[in-house]
């Protein structure tokens, strides 16, 4: 049983079938299911790996094209353009308000995406391009919230 | 353990009850060194004009800092060594083990220094659990809740937002953010730097300092909805007059606001939710009793807010109620998450983050790395905790080194560092080589709070004190603590109203004889009546030292 787990993919660990779309409601559902039987045959860690993962819109684009074989480190080059103007735009930025509404401006884009993104599952090259802009756009995001917790 | 005052709680039958120490359910997180043995409580607060008081000791913890010769983790022990002893007193049983509670955004460092604290003083750790969280388990079945839930927790010290969903006895926490050094203390510092300024006063002493914050916290607790208020404040015979006016303290609380906001607004988008989705907000901590604040949290969310519980027994609560499911392993489920990214420093000075902020507990992760050198034989790695994108604007919880890997060309070694999380939220690294499969026991150099060694020997110190036999060691410990209760009492007996007086010290002479007889199943008893008894005058009697004057002149 052990080992069946071990190659069981996330999906199939929480009863899914393989797709982007997924029902976050039944996947939290049988998460605290499986969290919660007392004869656990999966381990909790990896319960909570596999759910970290498939709740999030982004980690799980990025688990999904991995078990479909498609990378997600290609980018075209128009696209690898349009990332460096952002970047060039945001440092030109001198005062706080205007990074902040760049920020937000970066943050609708990337709710955009993901809608984007859960309409283009059945075409794989346009779901890994959609994809690679919003994994730059959560980077880029990621590294600027940080300053939030400069102090810790 | 709170950052001014600790509760500890038990269950009775099926619901948590607070344990009166002192005559009151919180016991100042206060330690002072005067005497052979360690005071805690009331009675140090009574003593706080003595150099060698500490409070908010749980600041410190996990640094390197020594206080009069103790570190941090070892005054904790003293703190908890005492709440232990006198809730054993109380309910006649012992105590073997508990859930702790810890801020969420507590370092692994910290929460090293917790356990030790606990290990020291004897108990048992059957889970750390975060604040908030523990707040939330109790509010949840209390008021039998579900749904989307923040806990807003703004104490003395420190701020925690923890954002919970609350369903059929599951408790999943979604995301947590914090600071560490934000909360009440911060405002008692302004109204006191403001306040010395206007009396120019200058170079204070750490003192006056301590006696003058006092009285800041003083008047920040009492001017409610008035326009100001004043108290006197008396260094050197000469007294100055303190006040603090409405307008003031606002423009600190919003202060305060405006960076819990910045912190709380973050903690909402990592759960990727609006506050719109929030069913309510459940205020905890200290400062959340101040109207103000509660007005700004009620403009702020647009939601109901729940300020109802006792912060400071909410907290106790819930870590019971946790400490009762884990040993009647009942149908609570509790899910929290790692309030700070764990990553490792990367070549160049950046952070390769490896457990992300806000990942549920237990996790386990790896990462895979490889030697950049031909035959290079040994890899150092150095573990790290933060946001911060640079390694040197992170927390470094330790550095370690795997040796012995096989020589071969650079690039074709594969490193593996697995970083676990456990339960508590506590990290464990182990790091090894794939190809060869050889795996090498890891040095972690602690770089902070208590190695191991040190560890040992406050333990085996520990021990040796308590000795043998259980009970006997245990009763030692009753007759020297009712000893120091008795000679408090002795020295405050004046200062409690003349009625009781004579009742008071009928009770302690015959608590002597007792104490002098070793019938310690009337020792007990008889403890427990004077403390309540005296109990009622303390905070009175406290005040009334610390500003110099008795309660007789006054009446």
């Amino acid at each position: 049983m052990e080992v069946a787990v071990r190659d069981m993919n996330y999906f199939e660990i929480f009863d899914l079938p393989i797709a982007y779309n997924v029902d976050i409601n039944l996947l939290t559902k049988n998460y605290f299911s499986l969290q919660r039987g007392s004869n656990n045959q999966i381990d909790s860690s990896l319960l909570n790996e596999a759910y970290n993962i498939l709740k999030s819109d982004i980690k799980r684009a990025d688990y999904f094209l991995n078990l479909k074989n498609v990378s997600t480190e290609k980018m075209s080059s128009e696209q690898a353009v349009k990332m460096f103007e952002i970047r060039e735009k945001y440092s030109s930025l001198k005062n706080n308000e205007d990074k902040i509404a760049f920020q937000n401006q970066i943050k609708k884009r990337k709710k955009e995406l993901i809608l984007l993104l859960k309409k283009s599952e059945s075409d794989l090259g346009n779901f890994s391009e959609v994809f690679s802009e919003l994994k730059f756009l959560n980077s880029f995001l990621e590294k600027e919230r940080s300053d939030v917790y400069s102090r810790n | 353990m709170g950052t001014t005052a600790s509760v500890i709680s038990y269950m009775k039958g099926s619901v948590p009850e607070a344990i009166q120490i002192d005559g009151s359910v919180t016991v100042p997180s206060v330690v002072n060194y005067s005497a052979d043995r360690p005071i805690v409580g009331m009675e140090a607060i009574y003593r706080a004009d003595d150099a060698n008081t500490i409070f908010s000791v749980k600041r410190k913890m996990g640094s390197n800092e020594k206080i009069f010769s103790h570190s941090p983790a070892e005054i904790s022990a003293d703190i908890l060594s005492y709440i232990k002893l006198s809730a054993e007193m109380k309910l006649g049983k012992k105590i073997d083990a508990a859930v702790i509670t810890v801020p969420a955004h507590f370092s692994d460092t910290q929460r090293t220094a917790t356990k030790q604290a606990a290990s020291i003083a004897g108990i048992k750790v059957l889970r750390l659990i975060n604040e908030p969280t523990a707040a939330a388990i109790a509010f949840g079945l209390d008021k039998n809740k579900e749904g989307i839930f923040a806990v807003y927790d703004l104490g003395g010290g420190t701020f925690d937002f923890s954002v919970l969903r609350l369903s059929d006895g599951i408790f999943q926490v979604l995301a947590t953010g914090g600071d560490n050094n934000l909360g009440g203390d911060d405002v008692d510092e302004k109204i006191l730097e403001n306040n010395f300024e206007k009396n120019g006063i200058t170079d204070p002493t750490s003192n006056e300092k301590m006696s003058g914050k006092r009285v800041a916290k003083f008047l920040k607790e009492n001017l409610q909805d008035k326009d100001s208020i004043e108290e006197n404040f008396e260094i050197h015979n000469k007294i100055y007059k303190f006040e603090l006016n409405k307008e003031d303290l606002e423009e600190y609380l919003k202060e305060i606001f405006r960076k819990t906001f910045l912190i709380f607004s973050q903690v909402l988008e990592d759960a990727e939710i609006s506050s719109d989705d929030l069913d309510g907000v459940i205020l905890v901590g200290g400062m959340t009793k101040l109207d103000f604040i509660k007005k700004l949290v009620v403009r702020n969310f647009e939601t109901k807010v729940f300020d109802d519980i006792s912060p400071e027994k909410a907290v106790s609560f819930g870590a019971t109620i946790l400490a009762n499911s884990i040993v009647d392993k009942n149908n609570v489920l509790l899910i929290d998450v790692v309030p700070l990214t764990l990553g490792i420093e990367t070549f160049g000075g950046g952070v390769d983050k490896i457990i992300h902020r806000n990942t549920p507990i237990p996790i386990t992760e790896r990462r895979e790395y490889t030697t950049y050198q031909d035959n290079q034989t040994g890899m150092k790695f150095r573990v790290l905790q933060g946001e911060r994108p640079l390694a040197n604007e992170c927390r470094t919880l330790a550095n370690f080194e795997l040796k012995g890997i096989p020589a071969m060309p650079a690039g074709r070694a594969r490193v593996v560092v697995e970083f676990s999380i456990d339960v508590n939220g506590l990290l464990d690294v182990k790091a090894y080589e794939k190809t060869t499969g050889i795996s090498q026991e890891i040095i972690i150099e602690s770089s902070a709070g208590l190695s191991d060694e040190n560890m040992m020997e406050i333990l085996e110190k520990a021990f040796k004190e308590k000795e043998n036999d259980q009970i006997q060691a245990n009763n030692i410990a009753i007759k020297i603590e009712v000893e120091r209760s008795i000679k408090f009492w002795e020295s405050i007996i004046k200062e409690i109203p003349k009625k009781v007086q004579k009742i008071a010290s009928e009770k302690i002479l015959k608590l002597k004889e007792k104490l002098s007889a070793e019938k310690f199943s009337e020792v007990i008893p008889l403890k427990n009546e004077l403390e309540n008894l005296f109990g009622k005058f303390l905070d009175e009697i406290i005040n009334n030292h610390l500003s110099g004057k008795k309660i007789k002149d006054i009446k």
